[in-house]
């Protein structure tokens, strides 16, 4: 099988990232988005990209 | 009081100058107005009536004789002076107020009260002060009236909505909602707060719009969605804009009238929410709500080739559509094109009215006699009982199609054995039509029939499909999966083989969309299905011309193809496709807009972003139809991201794996404003991963599971070795027959099995009986196209077979095979020939996982899991005759205990290479004595437990960086 025929780009990827990290981080406090924000910051982290 | 400021009182609307007063006048006037009352008003002369200062004098004496002034006198003092109403009693002000509805503005409160309760008079509600408004559409009221004190509750404004103010009204639906919303949160506030709930809710479900401006209903709409069925239809049309994503929420009443103002939105309706449009005892008129049927009945005069083409392709229906074509397509030399493309439309019903039946017959064979030139043919025609108008036995028209699929194949016609072509007409059989497709197509058509020797006439769709060109452009791969499924891809092959220059156009599709579609079963219907729906942008596209942004917009609308929603957005040109993206973009938008229940914003949001719904059919699973919130619970996305193999695979890179990662941290987001935030923030920057990028990560990870499930499969020639090696627990006898006999008590293994004869069940999906032959599993035409299997460990055995039965071990397939797995049963419709069946429970995981859930149901018969595989392999490269149109076959053959005969027979009956494949006896009762022990020292748990079940060091440390981080902000 042949899978792979498109390749997302790094940057895309890092700048959407950014966007929801910066998003939740906003909302940080809210219940209803806290795990999400804790995951993404992790995720942010991984991956170097700063607020 | 201040004096009038004319002379006279006029009517507004008198331009007549009144006469100044002379001298006798005035004095009389300053008596009059010196000891004025009522009485000596009325007997006074019209002149001094009329006169302001007069006027003035009586009023301002004593409120109340107002009554005796002219209407428009009184109405124009009090425009003047409207604080006097309040002093004229609740008679004269309602009557006063009923002139001039604004002068209430000037009552006291309680004047107002009596005025609205006492004589309902509810219009004047909205001159009441604002915060006793929304009191009154918010709690439980008792104003007190000259009639004593009514209790009232905000339901008994819902039909008197127009009575207040408009903010006020937004205001108290907001609180009413936010009320409800915090009930449904919260059950404690729910339980103590159950009276003012109780009210909201009534509040809410008796809404009533009928007299609500427009702009209000639209207002209102947009605080809460929920209400849009109570819109009028001037309203509901202004909310909808001819955007097909809010049909869903729209009353019947107003889906009627959507699709009667635009029968397309019909396509946004699932059959049963149709059905509900219709009124009871009257589904006969459901055809014609239909939009596809009501299309192609409203068209079919004018249908072309390619319009046919596009419908019979495209349409779920087994052809059905078709069968109208003979008696609506008047032009012959059409209905003999597309009957060489599609014999089906050729088809006889035999149920229903015999006059239709025969009139249909006689079409079909008028058209023979037509295009057929052939005099002996045409005699045979005439003489055959199977095409006979005077039919006595449906069954032989039944058969018609059949002599159809030849009759319309003139490569047939003119290069077979005419006395065998005639004696297929009077006599059809499959021995006689396979004699005729090889005798026209020669001996790659040979090959393929041989290796079907069970293949029916009915399952051959047309015969056009043999025709070399479709050999030399697809393989004999893509010939046998015309039989091996269920597929509309056989109209395309006969398409292309009448007319071979059309393959070009294909083959530049396929170019296109390089890699996009999986290369199974259910992908390859995807993938022909959409090159139907887009042919004629196919036709404009030069590839050269095809920028990525291009591309990419074409990728996005075969994405969207499986939204019902996207058949709203025009796709016939290269400036279509260059507009594509902002007009789908623009469609969300607007309904992102719109839209306040959080389910149908993260549905928008998953829509747009990335290209799925958020929730799935409910209990449906199929790759091609994934939703996001069914991608993170069925293909247990937590759990694949924390496992080390994950991390290390060569299927997918740090950047998928991070994609996937985010994809499922905004499935987590559970506010309404941060998804609404989230959705304008990405949609407002270009530079952002979209549907494209997602495609191609999340048909990955199944693939990723499968592969580490078939790694770990026992393989024959490592147990053997195992054996040889005189490991623990695993033996091997060589038989004098020929037959390895494997046998497992105690050694640790992964089986992946499929159990034809069960001992306690019967046969099994497979449709295989106690047959003592393999001929069943190789050459079945009518059995399905999927396999149940289970996969087994020491630890999981016993649900899955018994002493007794027969299962077939599958150690060496490709992953790709694996459509779906679930710890329970998946409850997945093997239908015949179906190339993407629908599986109820599907949770995808690494096997440890799917084991140890396995394990963890609570009885002995629920600790079942299902692997769900195709039976045929999927690269059309790897399907051949020589491998019974790519079937496949097991490796080993699984005993509960010991062999019995019919295991050895069907050992030597899938013999590989001329050797018997082995047997595996598992020792049942040793591994139940293994277990006891393990539970005993407690090892049980350890046993199923994933490896490995933490983060990676790698995650580790970032969580540790993290910890500090956070550590350090406060």
């Amino acid at each position: 099988m042949k899978i792979g025929g498109i390749v997302m780009e790094t940057e895309k990827l890092n700048n959407t990232i950014k966007l929801v990290y910066d998003l939740l981080e906003k909302n940080k406090d809210n219940p209803n988005v806290k795990e999400a924000y804790n995951e993404i910051a992790l995720l942010a982290k991984k991956r170097n990209i700063t607020k | 009081m201040d004096k009038f400021k004319g002379e006279n009182f006029m009517p507004s609307n008198e331009l007549v100058e009144k006469p100044k007063l002379n001298i006798f006048q005035q004095i009389r006037k300053l008596f009059l107005v010196a000891r004025i009352n009522g009485k000596k008003y009325e007997k006074a002369p019209e002149y001094l009536k009329t006169n302001p200062e007069v006027v003035d004098a009586l009023i301002s004496n004593i409120p109340t004789d107002i009554q005796y002034v002219r209407d428009e006198i009184a109405l124009q003092y009090l425009n003047e002076h409207p604080e006097t109403i309040k002093d004229l009693g609740k008679k004269l002000q309602t009557k006063y107020i009923a002139k001039n509805q604004s002068l209430a503005e000037h009552l006291s409160n309680s004047q107002k009260t009596e005025i609205i309760f006492g004589d309902e008079n509810y219009e004047l509600i909205k001159y009441l002060p604002k915060e006793l408004q929304l009191e009154f559409l918010t709690n439980d009221s008792k104003p007190d009236t000259s009639r004593g004190v009514i209790h009232i509750s905000p339901k008994f404004f819902t039909d008197k909505l127009q009575c207040f103010d408009e903010d006020i009204l937004i205001q108290a639906v907001a609180k009413n909602k936010q009320l409800l919303d915090m009930a449904q949160e919260d059950p404690s506030f729910s339980k103590k707060e159950w009276l003012k709930i109780l009210d909201a809710r009534e509040f809410y479900e008796q809404l009533n719009f009928e007299n609500l401006p427009v702009n209000t209903q639209l207002k209102l709409a947009l605080l809460d969605d929920t209400v849009v069925p109570k819109m009028t239809d001037e309203a509901v049309i202004k909310y909808v804009n001819n955007n097909p994503l809010f049909i869903a929420i729209l009353s019947n009443n107003q889906k009627k009238l959507m699709i009667e103002k635009n029968p397309q939105f019909i396509a946004m309706l699932e059959r049963p929410k149709i059905e509900q449009l219709i009124p009871y005892g009257e589904s006969e008129k459901l055809s014609f709500l239909d939009y596809s049927k009501k299309t192609f009945n409203d068209k079919y005069l004018n249908l072309d080739y390619d319009e046919v083409l596009k419908i019979s392709t495209l349409s779920n229906d087994n052809y059905s559509d078709l069968w109208h074509i003979t008696d609506s397509i008047r032009d012959k030399d059409l209905l003999w094109k597309i009957s060489k493309t599609i014999p089906q439309a050729l088809f006889v019903q035999v149920k229903g009215n015999k006059f239709a039946i025969r009139k249909k017959i006689q079409d079909v064979v008028e058209l023979f006699n037509q295009k057929i030139t052939n005099p002996n043919i045409l005699e045979a025609i005439k003489s055959s009982r199977y095409l006979s108008p005077d039919f006595e036995d449906p069954k032989d028209i039944e058969v018609s199609y059949d002599i159809c699929k030849v009759l319309t194949d003139e490569k047939l016609l003119a290069t077979a054995d005419q006395s065998k072509i005639i004696e297929f007409i009077q006599k059809p059989s499959i021995e006689l039509m396979k004699e005729l497709i090889i005798q026209t197509y020669g001996e790659n058509a040979r090959k393929v029939l041989e290796a079907r020797p069970n293949l029916g006439m009915k399952a051959i769709p047309n015969l056009r499909i043999f025709d070399s060109a479709i050999f030399e452009n697809f393989g004999e791969g893509v010939v046998h999966n015309q039989f091996n499924y269920d597929t509309k891809f056989s109209i395309l092959l006969a398409d292309f083989a009448n007319h071979p220059e059309r393959i070009a156009e294909y083959k530049k599709f396929e170019r296109l969309t390089d890699g996009f579609f999986i290369n199974n079963a259910a992908g390859n219907e995807e993938k022909i299905k959409s090159f139907v729906k887009f042919s004629d942008l196919i036709k404009t596209i030069n590839e050269e011309e095809m920028t990525p942004e291009r591309i990419n917009a074409l990728k996005l609308a075969l994405l969207d193809r499986k939204m019902p929603e996207s058949k709203f957005l025009p796709l016939k040109s290269i400036e279509d496709l260059d507009n594509y993206t902002n007009a789908r973009n623009q469609m969300y938008d607007e309904a992102m807009q719109k839209v306040t229940d959080i389910k149908e914003i993260r549905e928008i949001l998953s829509k747009r972003f990335f290209g799925m719904p958020y929730l799935g059919s409910p209990n449906i699973y199929t790759a091609s139809s994934l939703a996001l919130d069914d991608m993170v619970k069925k293909y247990s996305i937590d759990n694949l991201l924390k496992d080390r193999r994950t991390q290390e695979s060569e299927l997918l890179n740090n950047d998928e794996l991070d994609a996937i990662e985010l994809a499922s941290i905004i499935s987590k987001i559970d506010d309404i404003k941060v998804l609404r935030k989230l959705y304008s923030t990405l949609a407002s920057n270009e530079n952002v991963i979209g549907p494209v990028d997602f495609e191609t990560i999340k048909q990955k990870i199944p693939l990723q599971y499968s592969k580490e499930l078939v790694s770990q499969l026992l393989k024959p020639e490592d147990a053997i070795r195992r054996a040889e090696s005189g490991e623990d627990g695993i033996s091997i006898e060589h038989e004098e027959d020929g037959v390895d006999i494997i046998r497992l008590n105690g050694a640790d293994f992964k089986i992946l099995m499929h159990s034809v004869i069960n001992a306690r069940n019967g046969d099994s999906n497979s449709h295989i009986t106690t047959t003592p032959t393999d001929d069943t599993w190789k050459n079945m035409e009518e059995g399905c196209s999927t396999i149940s299997n289970c996969l087994i460990e020491p630890g999981v055995l016993e649900s899955c077979a018994q002493e007794g039965t027969i299962s077939y071990g599958f150690a060496s397939i490709d992953p790709n095979l694996i459509i779906g797995m679930s710890q329970f049963d998946s409850r997945t419709t093997h239908l015949r020939k179906q190339p993407a069946p629908n599986i109820e429970v599907v949770e995808m995981n690494y096997p440890e996982e799917l084991l140890r859930k396995t394990a963890e149901q609570n009885t002995a018969a629920d600790k079942y899991n299902e692997v769900v595989t195709y039976r045929y392999e999927q690269n059309p490269d790897l399907i051949t005759s020589e491998n019974n149109g790519g079937k496949i076959m097991p490796d080993y053959i699984i005993a509960y205990g010991k062999a019995t005969g019919l295991h050895r027979t069907r050992a030597k009956e899938f013999s590989k290479n001329n050797k018997p494949i082995p047997i595996i006896e598992i020792d049942v009762e040793a591994y139940k004595r293994k277990k006891s022990r393990n539970m005993r020292a407690k090892e049980h748990d350890e046993e199923h437990k994933a490896e490995p079940r933490e983060d990676s060091k790698f995650i580790q440390e970032v969580k540790k960086v993290t910890e500090e981080d956070q550590l350090e902000d406060r």
